[in-house]
């Protein structure tokens, strides 16, 4: 038997086409417990590249899984490597850390002072799209906002299990490893041509 | 209905303390509440169960409603700021009304506090008798919520207890109002601690309470019936608990209570698997105290600060939840600080509103959450007078991202009408002096109790209604805060482009425009709002609100243009172009942070206060629907300058209404996207620059003193901090010592449970 909502009207529920007593119908109502596969059957359809979907994670990004691995991809086709090590080390991020920047946002009287907060914008590189926004002091760490444990989902929950398991660990720490690794390669470049480290402030 | 046999055997005839320790030693050996590993009640006799549960939920909502009415307060009777519980003898809730949930769990361990501590033996627990508390140090949240407890005895044995909440407008404080002052920086500033005392007995207030109230407030004919509602609603239960029992059987309603706690556990857990993803969520969350250099302060709080609060939720496999604070900034010589309770309260309602709002909620809901509150920090304090004053100014804080963190799992799961960012994170005005009748006094306005919601998945945030405490609450009619204040209303009425934009934005705040009228002499003392940051309470793409303030005008010509029937300033209006600044002459204060103390006011100085920031978005906002755009700017939600900046909608008003060109509009968001892409630099870079801005000792003032405090009082925040930006182990912030009188120590007031 079909559920409630039906796939078509998950569909304008998604898309912002219901009323507020529809929504509030559904709100009220037991939830429908296929709701995560015809979700997800959705989302398949919406985007036009292969790779099966196992977790949307935000309005554009879902994991997905890819010879193997399971990596982060925009509905643009964008890819975020792995699930783990925090995608937006993988964005493009414009920061509102000055006055000038932050007024675009929050006009006169309602500016945050930049001192204590800037407002970080992440971008798909590949369509342009905010994906997320930060409002965090200065010097304050990129946040990894979701690391779900998708094996532990997948398997004990849904009992559906994945064809492998991969441990959900934070791999962010890589990504900054290798950084640091190029960072130091290009200072020891640097030095022996120029005597001084390269580096710029190219956001600013 | 006929007697029923004993099913359950749990022999309540002996002292409470001896009960909560077993309760507490089944909880331990089995994870059942109680040990009930089956649902016997439910499962024999499924409806006379649903029967048994409907009486009391609806016994304790119409105590709500009675309580009501016997209050004269504007707060409790109109905004609807009280609750009422029914809890089993060691204190765990069964049922609650609606209102203000937040102090359910509190209260419960306020009963709790008051077994742990031997009432049974002093001063007795007796039929009759009443015991209040607003004492954070024991349990509760600040000062203004005041709990009355209610033991419920039934042929001599304790087999319940009522207890309702209110929020009383005075308290006695340092300065006039409900005890947020922020000039309250130590605990003994805040106003009247009751701190649980046997204040009634045979249902009487004691006059010495009486008097101490009278003598110690300046509204005390407010607190005092707000204590006959308390007393009503509390009496209401104990009758109608009475005919249940008379009903159902004794046996029955003991056994019966328990299973539905136990059932609201599993109900919980349920909920948790059904709508969530294991994982772990993370958002930081922060808050500002200004204080340095303000009229009033005490040497040791002359500093701002800017507050941490690293939220990070962990879902387990088992569907046990772990609230994380590890790393938040210290406790401080301001208001802001959260005790143990009212983060645990603030945890309830959050449940409440978003997981557990059928069913059972009750105890049972947070038997499965874990909360980590580092000691010495400003969510578990370890010094003795500690301020707790606006300790809900971090409980919102972090609540609110607590909802953005649910969100994500209600998103993934595809119940995206479940999402809720983040919302307003409310302030209030406190104010005294002498009132439009001539009399010495003082008190709160809390209309903001209606403020602003996030936006969900799939429409727009509430508008001027919701706040995280009091999801129902209502702002109470202008009319009836005038007849109270020496405040007139020249207008209230929704706050342009104040909602987090986003494909659906969050909700709009209000404002109040207030005349002081037939008044020489009126201070006003904000209760401390966001100042200096924004809420990091947008999601997918959508910001959160910006800081709040207020406009101010002195020795105006207000009264000149009333007479002269001129136009006066109902609101704000363009925030570059403000009505107050534009429609009348005097001494004009515009955009004052929303924690400005004013120096006294008089008849005909204007008051605005923006109840900013408005709640969080969702999504991109160039992917906002242009008809709700066109909605928005004619209804003055958003300007034609942020739909044209934000949103990508250009659009022209003719004949009074505003309307979208479709060409222009889709031509500026293309053009708005490739900006993006020209102006954003890859994260790599970023790092690299700020890297250096760090290193270089860029990061300066507050933000710098926040993370050495961090640093300092977390090494595995500390590691965290240091890892992402690749710094070495010494690495430290230069910044100014921490207040006097950090320590770490056990708190001497708190009794051990």
């Amino acid at each position: 038997m079909e559920t409630y909502p039906t796939k078509e009207v998950l569909k304008d529920l998604i898309e912002g086409r219901l009323d507020w007593p529809r929504i509030k119908q559904i709100m009220s109502s037991p939830k429908d417990s296929d709701r995560f596969m015809k979700y997800l059957a959705l989302a398949q359809e919406r985007v036009k590249w292969t790779e099966q979907i196992l977790l949307p994670l935000g309005e554009h990004l879902y994991i997905v899984a890819k010879n193997g691995e399971r990596v982060v991809k925009c509905d643009c086709g964008q890819e975020f490597g792995d699930w783990r090590g925090n995608w937006k080390l993988r964005a493009l991020i414009y920061s509102r850390d000055t006055r000038e920047k932050l007024e675009g946002i929050y006009p006169g009287a309602r500016c945050p002072d930049p001192q204590w907060c800037e407002v970080r914008e992440f971008y798909c590189p590949g369509c342009g799209t905010q994906l997320e926004v930060e409002s965090v002091p200065p010097g304050y760490p990129i946040t990894f906002d979701f690391l779900p444990d998708l094996d532990a989902f997948h398997e004990q929950w849904l009992e559906r299990p994945l064809p492998d398991r991969i441990e959900a660990q934070d791999r962010s720490g890589e990504v900054i490893r290798r950084w640091v690794g190029d960072l130091k390669r290009e200072k020891r470049v640097g030095t022996k041509h120029n005597g001084k480290a390269t580096g710029s402030r190219k956001s600013r | 209905m006929a007697k029923q046999p004993a099913v359950v055997s749990l022999d309540d005839r002996k002292p409470l303390r001896e009960l909560m320790a077993e309760s507490a030693a089944r909880w331990e050996a089995t994870g059942h509440y109680q040990g009930l590993r089956e649902l016997k009640l439910k499962n024999d006799d499924p409806l006379r169960y649903e029967l048994f549960h409907a009486r009391l939920l609806s016994t304790v909502i119409a105590a709500r409603e009675v309580a009501k009415q016997i209050s004269s307060s504007v707060m409790t009777r109109e905004e609807g700021e009280l609750s009422f519980a029914l809890y089993t003898p060691e204190g765990d809730s069964v049922v609650f009304s609606t209102g203000i949930m937040v102090h359910i769990g509190v209260m419960g361990n306020f009963i709790k506090w008051m077994i742990a501590n031997g009432y049974e033996e002093d001063p007795g627990i007796a039929e009759g008798d009443h015991f209040a508390n607003n004492d954070v140090l024991i349990s509760a949240v600040h000062v203004p919520d005041v709990y009355f407890a209610t033991p419920i005895v039934h042929e001599g044995e304790i087999i319940g207890w009522a207890s309702g909440v209110t929020h009383v407008l005075e308290v006695g404080s340092i300065t006039p109002g409900g005890g947020m002052t922020s000039l309250a920086v130590e605990r003994q500033l805040e106003g009247i601690h009751v701190c649980a005392e046997k204040v009634a007995v045979n249902d009487r207030l004691r006059r010495d309470y009486e008097l101490r109230i009278r003598r110690n407030t300046r509204l005390a004919s407010f607190w005092l019936l707000d204590d006959r509602a308390r007393i009503t609603g509390n009496v209401f239960i104990r009758n109608e608990v009475k005919k249940i029992i008379a009903e159902f059987g004794l046996d029955y309603y003991k056994a019966a209570i328990r299973e539905l706690i136990e059932e609201g556990r599993r109900h919980h857990l349920g909920r948790v698997r059904e709508r969530l993803i294991p994982g772990r969520y993370r958002n930081p969350c922060f808050h500002s105290s200004l204080l340095k250099e303000r009229p009033g302060v005490l040497p040791q709080a002359n500093r701002d600060t800017l507050i941490h609060y690293p939220l990070e939720l962990t879902v387990r496999p088992s569907g046990e939840i772990v609230l994380d604070l590890e790393g938040a900034s210290g406790w401080g010589f301001h208001n802001f600080n959260a005790p143990p309770g009212s983060i645990y309260g603030g945890l309830s309602i959050a449940l409440a509103q978003t997981m557990d709002y059928d069913g059972r909620a009750n105890s049972g809901c947070v038997l499965n959450v874990v909360l980590k509150l580092p000691r010495g920090s400003i969510v578990n304090p370890d010094y003795d007078f500690v301020s707790t004053g606006f300790s809900w100014g971090s409980v919102m804080a972090i609540f609110n991202g607590f909802l953005k963190c649910l969100s994500r799992g209600f998103h993934g799961r595809g119940y995206l009408e479940e999402v809720l960012t983040g919302g307003n994170i409310t302030t209030a005005v406190e104010w005294g002096g002498k009132d439009q009748y001539g009399r010495q006094t003082g008190g709160v306005n809390v209309e903001v109790t209606a403020s602003a919601s996030g936006a969900r998945g799939v429409t727009d945030g509430i508008d001027a209604a919701w706040s995280l405490w009091n999801p129902e609450g209502d702002q109470g009619n202008a009319e009836m805060w005038e007849l109270l204040y020496p405040h007139l209303y020249l207008g209230r009425r929704v706050v342009t482009d104040s909602a987090g934009a986003g494909r659906f934005r969050g909700g709009a705040c209000f404002e109040s425009l207030w005349m002081i009228h037939k008044s020489e002499f009126v201070f006003t003392y904000q209760i401390p709002g966001v100042a200096r940051v924004a809420t990091n309470y947008g999601i997918f793409g959508g910001y959160g609100g910006g800081p709040a303030y207020i406009n101010l005008a002195k020795n105006t010509d207000i009264a000149q243009r009333i007479s002269a029937r001129r136009d006066i300033p109902h609101g704000e209006g363009d925030p570059g172009r403000p009505e107050i600044a534009r429609l009348v002459k005097g001494e004009v204060l515009r955009g004052e942070d929303a924690q400005y103390i004013s120096e006294p006011l008089k008849e005909g100085a204007l008051y605005e206060k923006l109840y900013l920031p408005g709640g969080g978005g969702y999504g991109d906002p160039l992917e906002r629907a242009v008809d709700a755009v066109e909605r928005d700017v004619n209804l003055h939600f958003v300007s034609p300058k942020v739909a044209r900046r934000l949103y990508g909608v250009e659009g022209l008003e003719t004949g009074g209404e505003w309307k979208v060109d479709a060409g222009r509009t889709a031509k500026l968001r293309t053009r708005l996207r490739k900006s993006r892409l020209a102006r954003a630099v890859p994260v790599k870079d970023w790092w690299r620059s700020e890297r250096e801005r760090i290193v270089a000792g860029g990061i300066k003032g507050e933000a710098a003193a926040m993370y050495a405090d961090c640093l300092s009082r977390s090494p595995a925040w500390a590691r965290t901090y240091r890892e992402f930006w690749a710094l070495p182990a010494e690495f430290d912030f230069s910044a100014p010592p921490p207040p006097p009188g950090r320590r770490n120590r056990a708190s001497s007031m708190v009794p051990k449970r």
